[in-house]
């Protein structure tokens, strides 16, 4: 008992000395940012001392970034000989767990200079980063001229937080033959869900092994019902909003009637059966489905690393168009445009203005490197055909010439042209924990609907009045 | 002498009471501090707050608390299913002469097997659709089997026949060693008073087993308060709240909803509870336990 007494004292008296630790070096090292950046030191490098030496702590996330990143500095090195930055790069882990491993880091002040952040994980950690404006004025960028207008809609209490390095915008993948081939028409701009059921709902076909989906669902997560309603949000703060927004109903109910159709595969099977909506396209079993711009890329994969298919795959007939309207009324071309995983500098950062150099260099120059199409709007063009048309497998042979130009062009035209949904109906802001807690509940709640067991109406009214008890626990 | 004698056993055992007091006394203490903090885990500590008791307070008047705590209080019924069955397999395996050994082995691999790979082959086994469990209901003749885990009425029984699956060699091998180790002069004594096999058992069996089946029902109570890594891979609490017990509403609000603080008051309810009931038991041993 003594010694559990003596341990919580413990901690309460060294949670206060850290506070007097902490407070002092994020403030001291961004207090003199002009004299070590290297943009500032290029104008007057004749006249200053030599640059202390910088090491950057980098947090790679997994193996495959960590490769990266080395790939990133050598090439920073080599378009920067008289740096005075190198990098440690610690490999963290992946998916759920780096996340854990980096709340520890920061938890006990571990220092690290540039990391990957998904914006939703950073949202509730914002106070341990540190905002990009003043890097980006003191160095004269314009952080939306230089990343686009969805910058903006990323923004939290009106600061961005992190440079993007690619840019998930939803987008339709259809099979352009097999659309031909039904006389469903080739889908564009204006179609509506209404039509896109209608259409897949000819190209469904078979049963068991022999099945046809005319649309796949891309995630077994049972929250992406809710992906068709552009730019809804089940939390707007800490208020729920299903029951206000006819929105969530028309797309929860769509996707009832993809599943009571037998058009796609629904949440619990797509997930038991560990289904890749993808995979499905390339082996002909779905006819459409939901993805961005990983497709091309992760089919590269798929063919030359791991060998789950075969060359064929590359001759797929695939077209990009955009996400159908959720009713004919609604703006055509709209759609999810979020930049996922991003690079940010933690507020633990030593050498932050050393960091944002990197950082900014990794998300302007290094596209093809990581194999995405850049977000930096200045990118050279010639990259974004690079990236999808030659492919670097794991044993090291360059396959290229993958796709033709034009198809690549088709897709980038669907990339560019799409409108962010906050652009249309908003920017919305939540607390995460709020959020998270909402979304679990709909999660729990929605397969009683998709299963017939409650009306929609219960569904909503459910979700409302016991999601606004759990979201008012954030207040 | 003694006191050196005692100063060199300290020595020895000093690894380990360092090793205690950081990985466990420490932890428990901040534990204790945080649940009467506003921490959200994100961030450094000098972000928190202290809220006294609020936390606490907060959790009393929580719906999701209370309908955890129940399933928690359901979940105790499977207890003496388990036990049972586990006994039963003892005796089994105690009186078979062939194969028995081999059947020890297979019986004892659910609890040296990873229980994550477990449940995603018992999640298909049970798919409602195409499962082979409901693929068979349907042609024994019954057209609307269960949706076992998908269905609110049916998910706690799913997971309660895993908990009893996965469980049942494991006690059936203590009672095994328990069996094992029962006088044969007290059978011999009792078949020369006339005594049948089922007297015998009642009278005899049981009573020497008693302190195993003690400790069975205590290692159960505590597990079924603790289990939520099962209810994260099979059910995530639902369908609805069904399955919502204390130990995922701990790990839900400390690392999925940024509240550590009321996580951390909730894993300390919790840790009441467990005591409270593990007391209840180890005052209700008198009655019935016989350790001579």
């Amino acid at each position: 008992m003594i010694i559990l007494a003596l341990s919580v004292v413990i901690t309460a008296c060294s949670g206060s000395s850290n506070n007097d630790a902490a407070s002092s070096s994020p403030a001291a090292s961004s207090s003199a940012p002009a004299a070590s950046s290297p943009a500032a030191s290029s104008a007057t490098a004749s006249s200053e001392a030599p640059k202390e030496p910088v090491t950057l702590k980098v947090a790679a996330f997994g193996a495959g970034w960590a490769q990266y990143w080395q790939r990133i500095y050598d090439r920073f090195k080599e378009m920067n000989p008289d740096t005075n930055i190198s990098v440690d790069i610690q490999e963290y882990p992946t998916g759920a767990d780096y996340n854990k491993a980096i709340d520890v880091a920061f938890a006990s002040n571990e220092s690290i200079d540039v990391m990957l952040m998904h914006h939703n994980d950073l949202l509730p950690r914002k106070d341990a980063f540190l905002p990009l404006e003043p890097f980006a004025q003191a160095r004269g960028l314009d952080l939306i001229e230089d990343y686009g207008p969805a910058m903006v809609f990323q923004q939290i209490d009106g600061k961005n937080y992190q440079l993007p390095y690619v840019y998930a915008t939803d987008m339709m993948i259809y099979n352009k033959k097999m659309f031909e081939e039904a006389g469903v028409g080739i889908p564009d701009e204006n179609w509506t869900w209404d039509d896109w059921i209608a259409a897949a709902g000819k190209l469904t076909s078979g049963s068991g092994a022999d099945k046809v989906y005319g649309y796949s669902i891309p995630y077994s997560s049972l929250d992406s019902a809710l992906k068709p309603a552009y730019g809804y949000s089940l939390v707007n703060g800490t208020t729920v909003t299903i029951a206000g927004d006819a929105r969530a109903r028309e797309a929860i109910e769509l996707h009832k009637e993809l599943f009571d159709k037998g058009i796609s595969p629904d949440f619990t099977t797509y997930g038991l059966e560990k289904m890749d909506s993808r995979v499905l396209m390339a082996q002909g079993k779905a006819a459409s489905t939901t993805s961005n711009y990983w497709v091309p890329i992760y089919m590269n994969q798929l063919i030359y690393n791991n060998g789950t298919l075969g060359e064929e795959a590359l001759s797929l007939d695939w077209e990009y168009t955009f996400m159908p309207k959720l009713t004919a009324a609604d703006t055509p071309k709209v759609a999810a445009v979020t930049y996922a995983y991003a690079f940010s500098i933690p507020a633990i950062s030593k050498h932050p203005e050393e960091a944002f150099d990197f950082m900014r260099f990794a998300a302007n120059d290094a596209a093809d490197i990581i194999g995405v199409p850049p977000a930096y709007t200045k990118a050279d063009p010639g990259i974004v055909y690079k990236v999808y048309s030659t492919f670097l497998d794991s044993k090291g042979n360059m396959h290229e010439n993958l796709y033709p130009q034009d198809k690549i062009d088709r897709m980038l035209k669907v990339l560019k042209e799409t409108i962010p949904a906050p652009d249309v109906y908003g920017v919305i802001t939540y607390d995460s924990g709020a959020y998270n807690a909402v979304r679990d509940l709909f999660m729990r709640e929605a397969p009683e609907y998709y299963l017939g067991n409650i009306s929609l109406d219960d569904l909503i009214n459910k979700v409302q009045t016991e999601g606004q008890k759990e979201a008012d626990k954030f207040k | 002498m003694a006191i050196k004698e005692n100063l060199t056993g300290y020595l020895f055992i000093l690894p380990n009471i360092i090793g205690l007091s950081i990985f466990t006394f420490y932890a428990i203490g901040f534990s204790m501090y945080i649940s009467l903090t506003d921490w959200s885990l994100v961030g450094r500590l000098k972000e928190v707050n202290f809220v006294g008791w609020q936390n606490y307070a907060d959790l009393m008047q929580d719906r999701f608390f209370w309908v955890s705590l129940w399933n928690n209080l359901w979940f105790l019924m499977v207890i003496p299913v388990q036990t049972l069955m586990a006994l039963v397999l003892a005796i089994l395996l105690h009186e078979l002469v062939f194969t028995s050994k081999a059947l020890r082995v297979i019986y004892f691999l659910p609890h040296i097997t990873n229980m994550v790979a477990i449940l995603i082959v018992w999640n298909l086994f049970f798919s409602p659709s195409q499962g082979p469990v409901n693929e068979f209901l349907r042609w024994v003749g019954i057209d609307n089997p269960p949706k076992w885990q998908l269905d609110q009425f049916w998910a706690k029984p799913t997971i309660a026949m895993f908990g009893i699956w996965s469980s049942l060699g494991f006690n059936a091998m203590i009672y095994l060693s328990a069996l094992a180790g029962a006088s044969r002069d007290l059978y011999e004594a009792a078949e020369i008073d006339g005594a049948g096999k089922v007297r015998s058992f009642f009278r005899i069996t049981l009573p020497l087993i008693s302190p195993t089946t003690f400790f069975l029902i205590v290692l159960g109570v505590i597990g079924s308060f603790n289990q939520w890594s099962n209810i994260q891979v099979f059910t995530e609490g639902g369908p609805g709240d069904s399955t919502y017990v204390l130990g995922y509403f701990v790990y839900k609000y400390g690392f999925e909803y940024f509240k550590m603080g009321y996580a951390s008051a909730a894993a300390w309810v919790l840790t009441v509870i467990i005591v409270l009931f593990t007391m209840l038991q180890w005052f209700g041993q008198r009655k019935w336990v016989h350790y001579n």
